[in-house]
């Protein structure tokens, strides 16, 4: 599972330390501006800009590489129906818009635990049913993924086999089965995870004790980041003399 | 512990049905007093779970009453009762949920509303307690099980509270940290907390509790460790066994030698032999005799094999 490795190696990161509402807010709005970029030109710099950022973040390349892929499927997607609309350059920036936005979160979940992220969206006033959803699905993800992992090792361990198609209808069946089972259990589970969360006093609201204090450090983070997808808007928009 | 001893759990004639129709529970009764060490044994699906998860007062019972601290259980008043019981779930993954050991275990005391200080302090003294000294910054679900248990376990004690309902608190840990976990429970008696453990594990129970209620889907008996220990019929008919030492004391009477009260565990099996040798000079004396005696605990006693007559010297 690579849900679960995102934050790898946030630890060994200096920016792990930065204030975690900083780096939201900062990368939320880099994301949002070089999505209104439209001159590949000025695109490519956006991707090269990531790139630099990633490469003192210490998070390795090959860790990165990995997440990328999961998500060049929907980038390739969105550049291939702008191909068949608009042709090669529009597909082409895309592509990079794509591209430097996901290269962007990675960074930020690449450097920062998962658990602060989520604390920095709480502070953020993030409703707290979505953190709560996030928090849960992130930690019961592995645990129904073990689920369906142990009961796939009994089935061929009781000779059931993988089904090599779609249409192998036995293999089908069993499939549809275990999913039926993995529905069942996970309710049975939740029910007791809500008595477990209670019996530790729960209410709803998960409470930390962690204070975030935003520094030099964050303002120099943030002015970087934000102020270079300013500049980029600038000289797309034509505000800055085209050199 | 005197018997005046305020009570703590009082349960009457619950009964407990799951939405699917399974009835779990029939008409319990039971009570548990301040300081005491309880088990509930029984065979798997006998309802040891439910019954722990209904007296923590986490599920109301379909029929029966339920006095926790004295009180009815009631709306207003259950959030305060259950944070004065700690319950250590059978499966870890139920329990630890948070992406980080620490906050794990902190997330019971930030909900007691505690200080930040208080809250490090007891985070800290729960995980060392638990054996987790250094697994601060790990990832629940990247541990083992027997780790997961650990870090459950830390968040209940954490928590510090009067009652401690433990279920199978043994299972998949391994010699050493069973040990310690046996003897942090017992310490944490000593200074007046109350404990009561569900497992089918019958060697814990014989360190772990003083009172047995023998449970299958009702309460079947209820006594003394040594009571329930000592009746072959019922541990045969409900599944369960005596620790192999009592085993083994039980068949060293038919070699001639007079264990008198039959050691439970390992500390009184030796206790008991340094008494016996103590008293015979330094010699426990063992001898084979042609009528066997018939072994409690397995329903095929073995009779003493062999013709001749065998001295055992222990030094
Ligand atoms: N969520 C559920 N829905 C329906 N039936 C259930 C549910 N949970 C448990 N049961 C049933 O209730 C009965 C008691 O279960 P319980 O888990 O309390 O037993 P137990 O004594 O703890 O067993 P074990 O030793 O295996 O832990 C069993 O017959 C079980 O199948
Ligand atoms: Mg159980």
């Amino acid at each position: 599972m690579n849900i679960g490795q995102v934050d790898r190696h946030a630890g060994r990161s200096p920016l792990r330390t930065l204030d975690p509402r900083c780096k939201i807010l900062a990368i939320a709005a880099f994301v949002v501006m070089v999505a209104l970029l439209r001159d590949w030109h000025v695109l490519a710099f956006a991707l090269i800009y990531v790139v630099a950022l990633l490469s003192v973040s210490g998070v390795p390349a090959r860790h990165l590489a990995g997440q990328f892929a999961l998500a060049l499927p929907f980038a390739l997607l969105g550049a291939l129906s702008v191909f068949l609309a608009a042709g090669p350059l529009p597909a082409f920036a895309m592509f990079l818009r794509i591209g430097s936005c996901v290269l962007a979160l990675l960074m930020l979940s690449g450097t920062t635990p998962f658990f602060d992220l989520l604390k920095g969206l709480q502070r953020l006033r993030m409703p707290r049913l979505f953190v709560n959803l996030l928090l849960f699905t992130y930690r019961y993800l592995f645990v129904i993924a073990g689920e369906m992992r142990r009961m796939s090792v009994a089935r061929r361990a009781r000779g059931g086999r993988r089904g090599r198609s779609l249409l192998d209808r036995a293999a089908m069946r069993t499939v549809s089965f275990s999913a039926g089972m993995v529905l069942v259990r996970a309710h049975e589970r939740g029910q007791r995870m809500h008595d477990a969360l209670r019996s530790r006093g729960f209410d709803g609201e998960i409470r930390t004790i962690t204070r975030f204090r935003a520094g030099a450090a964050e303002a120099l983070f943030s002015v970087a980041v934000v102020s270079f997808a300013v500049l980029l808007l600038a000289a797309e928009w034509g505000v800055l003399p085209r050199a | 512990m005197g018997g005046a001893a305020a009570s703590v759990i009082d349960a009457e004639g619950l009964s407990y049905t799951y939405d699917d129709g399974t009835v779990a529970l029939r008409d319990i009764t039971l009570s548990v007093r301040k300081g005491e060490r309880v088990a509930v044994v029984g065979p798997n699906g006998a309802g040891k779970s439910t019954l722990l998860h209904i007296l923590a007062g986490l599920r109301p019972a379909g029929r029966g009453t339920l006095r926790l601290f004295g009180e009815q259980l009631s709306r207003r008043n259950e959030r305060d009762l259950r944070a004065r019981l700690g319950v250590l779930f059978q499966d870890p993954d139920d329990q630890v949920f948070m992406p980080r050991v620490w906050d794990d275990v902190a997330f019971g005391p930030v909900n007691l509303g505690l200080d930040a200080r208080t809250v490090r302090r007891r985070v800290r003294r729960a995980l060392e307690a638990a054996g987790l000294a250094g697994y601060d910054d790990r990832v629940p679900h990247h541990l083992s099980y027997g780790e997961r248990k650990r870090v459950a376990f830390a968040g209940v004690l954490a928590m510090e509270p009067e009652v401690l309902l433990l279920d199978e608190p043994t299972a998949n840990l391994d010699p050493r940290n069973r040990r310690d976990l046996l003897k942090m429970v017992n310490a944490l008696n000593k200074d007046g907390t109350t404990v009561v453990t569900a497992t089918h594990d019958m060697g814990a129970i014989a360190e772990l509790a003083d009172r047995v209620y023998v449970l299958d889907g009702t309460i079947v008996r209820q006594g003394t460790v040594r009571e329930i220990f000592m009746d072959p019929q019922l541990l045969e008919a409900r599944n369960l066994e005596i620790p192999e030492i009592t085993k083994l004391f039980h068949l060293l009477g038919a070699f001639g030698y007079d264990p008198g009260e039959l050691p439970l565990s390992v500390d009184q099996a030796i206790e008991q032999l340094e008494r016996t040798m103590e008293e015979g000079g330094g010699h426990v004396h063992l001898h084979l005799h042609r009528h066997g005696h018939a072994l409690p605990g397995g329903p095929d006693g073995k009779p003493a094999a062999g013709k001749d007559h065998g001295h055992e010297h222990g030094a």
